[in-house]
């Protein structure tokens, strides 16, 4: 397999590609830069679905790996790329018009470095494939410059972002100290002879901090809502869906697969993940509640989220490991819609304030059909994808008996049904604004969400493909057996 | 032989107080100028860390490790900068109390 062709290599050419174009290129070909880019995303995500891309030449093995997990997430980013660059690309950038090239560039490096860290099983890999996430999500984040928010959220995200980087690298020099190695097998290796050491286990609470400001998990969720409100709306999403999925990944390698998977450091670290992830959900559900801003609203849905995420993987074992696979992939697929949706109001009315919704209902019947869909699918209501991957969620918890676990994830799942609904309750029940304004959304939003909303019924109404997804991703090689379906 | 010798502990000792130094300066301080170098000061204390282990465990691989982390620190601080110039362009000013259009 010639190694030019993997998702990662493509990213980083089609990258430079970008950035190249933008600035060599004559005004006809730059004008078309957008739909480059998304020619590109699209491309390589299709690509990325073959299994010819996925296998990893021999010399890269001791740092990379190929296997059921990687090539169920690299699909996973390089659609969130896909989504992200088109909103980009309709983003309003105002006074910054002039640098819209390497704002659709640069997600394709920050999405080189997420499908690495998909494929990583060595720390050093980790940590650099994390930098190349997020010192590109620093720069996108602070890229509206004009905006004091954008640059206020840029700065928020590099601050945590850079103490998330101390938390990994002091974790990894402590592996290196207690276990003289960070390759995930050989970790697993040397702890099944002797045991996790303290040293061992320092450097797992510390990795588990880093990893934990990724995921946005209290009490490491502060930056979130902040960067979440002031991020250009584009990247908003990428934050909220790539990103984050990103430190589950990574969780669910060094937690659940390698590195730290043993039952002995699992039943230590069982308590932990049940503590933050209590914390987190009951924290998230609660702040989210009282929002008014659709973004703001949306990260601590997010939080939410990302709680019942910690919840499933505290209860150990492949049924927790399966049900984070499938339970992110519900997420996107409810709420990247939902982000497509805001930067389209964002473009309509300048502000994504909740009161833009006020009657629309009646004024736009078809986006907000589908919106109303991906809300719901997101509150978790039968018949939505959103419902079976909860209740995969609730069941883990109850086959692992942990009642107060469970108490409190129940009572955050109907608390929960509050935030989805005050937007919906807003959209067909409130009176419409006294100015509406002229301009309405345009037509490809109506197809999109509608789309959307009927993808999330279809799967909830037939989770099997959740279901394979979830089995692919534990298997130790990338491509499924032909079994008799 | 006077006085008892260097361990590895000592050494990660020494970068567990480096790095409570630097956890203490980016979350008390108030200018983003020393809160960057904080983050620097967090990540040179792994990089204490990782020397001293490279040192007793007898392997190479964390003082190559300590390469990567200077690497990408200065990334990390030229994208900081960046953004700091481009906030003082704005606000003539690079204290975080002065800005708060979000709210924290």
């Amino acid at each position: 397999m010639n190694p030019w062709f993997f998702p990662e290599i493509l990213l980083t050419l089609a990258g430079v590609g970008l950035i190249l174009a933008d600035t060599l290129a004559p005004e006809k070909i730059r004008r078309r830069v957008p739909l480059f880019a998304l020619l590109g995303a699209a491309g390589i995500l299709v690509w990325s679905l073959f299994p010819a891309s996925r296998v990893l030449p021999d010399s890269w093995l001791n740092l990379f790996v190929s296997d059921g997990l990687s090539a169920v997430f690299k699909p996973f980013f390089l659609l969130c790329l896909v989504t992200v660059i088109a909103m980009a690309a309709r983003y309003r950038l105002g006074a910054d018009e002039s640098v819209r090239g390497e704002f659709l560039a640069l997600p394709f490096f920050s999405t080189a470095g997420l499908c690495l860290l998909a494929s990583a099983r060595d720390f050093l890999a980790v940590f650099v494939a994390l930098e190349l996430v997020s010192i590109s999500l620093y720069l996108l984040a602070a890229f509206h410059r004009a905006k004091p928010a954008s640059l206020e959220a840029g700065i928020k995200l590099l601050v945590m972002g850079g103490l998330s980087t101390g938390f990994l690298v002091m974790g990894i020099a402590w592996l290196y100290a207690g276990a003289g190695t960070t390759e995930f097998s050989q970790l697993l290796l040397k702890q099944a002879g002797q045991g996790s050491s303290p040293a061992v286990l320092v450097a797992a609470g510390l990795i588990l901090a880093g990893i934990g400001f990724k995921v946005a998990a209290v009490p490491f969720h502060a930056w979130a809502p902040d960067v979440y409100e002031g991020a250009p709306t584009p990247i908003t999403a990428y934050l909220a869906v790539a990103s984050k999925a990103a430190g589950f990944v990574l969780l669910l390698r060094v937690f659940g697969l390698g590195a730290f998977a043993l039952e002995s450091m699992g039943t230590s670290f069982r308590p932990v993940f049940l503590t933050l992830g209590i914390a987190t959900v009951t924290l998230g559900t609660l702040a989210a509640l009282t929002q008014r801003d659709l973004k703001r609203l949306l990260a601590y849905s997010g939080i939410a989220h990302a709680g019942f995420m910690i919840l499933a993987l505290g209860t150990r074992g492949e049924g927790g490991i399966g049900t984070v696979v499938a339970y992110l992939w519900a997420y996107l697929l409810a709420s990247l819609p939902v982000f497509l949706f805001v930067n389209e109001l964002e473009r309509l009315h300048g502000s994504t304030d909740m009161r833009h919704l006020d009657g629309m209902g009646r004024r736009e019947p078809g986006p907000s059909l589908g919106l109303t869909l991906c809300l719901v699918s997101m509150a978790g209501l039968p018949p939505l994808v959103g419902f079976p991957v909860k209740l995969a969620v609730l069941a883990n918890l109850w086959n692992a008996g942990e009642t107060p676990a469970l108490v409190v994830a129940v009572a955050m799942a109907v608390a929960g049904l509050g935030i989805y609904l005050t937007p919906i309750r807003v959209m067909y029940w409130e009176r419409e604004a006294d100015a509406i304004p002229a301009r309405r959304f345009p037509p490809f939003l109506i197809g999109v969400m509608l789309a959307a909303g009927l993808l999330n019924v279809g799967l909830g109404l037939q989770p099997k493909f959740l279901v394979r997804v979830a089995e692919l991703s534990l298997n130790p090689t990338p491509v499924v057996q032909p079994t008799g379906k | 032989m006077m006085g008892a010798e260097i361990t590895l502990g000592h050494y990660l000792a020494l970068s567990g107080l480096l790095f409570l130094v630097g956890l203490a300066g980016v979350l008390l301080r108030r200018s983003l100028l020393i809160v960057m170098m904080s983050l620097e000061l967090l990540l040179n204390a792994a990089n204490l860390a990782l020397v001293a282990a490279a040192r007793f465990q007898g392997i190479p691989d964390p003082q190559v490790a300590v390469f990567f982390v200077i690497t990408v620190a200065a990334a990390e601080v030229a994208v900081g900068l960046a953004i700091l110039v481009a906030i003082f362009r704005l606000k003539k000013t690079t204290s975080a109390e002065d800005f708060a259009t979000l709210k924290f």
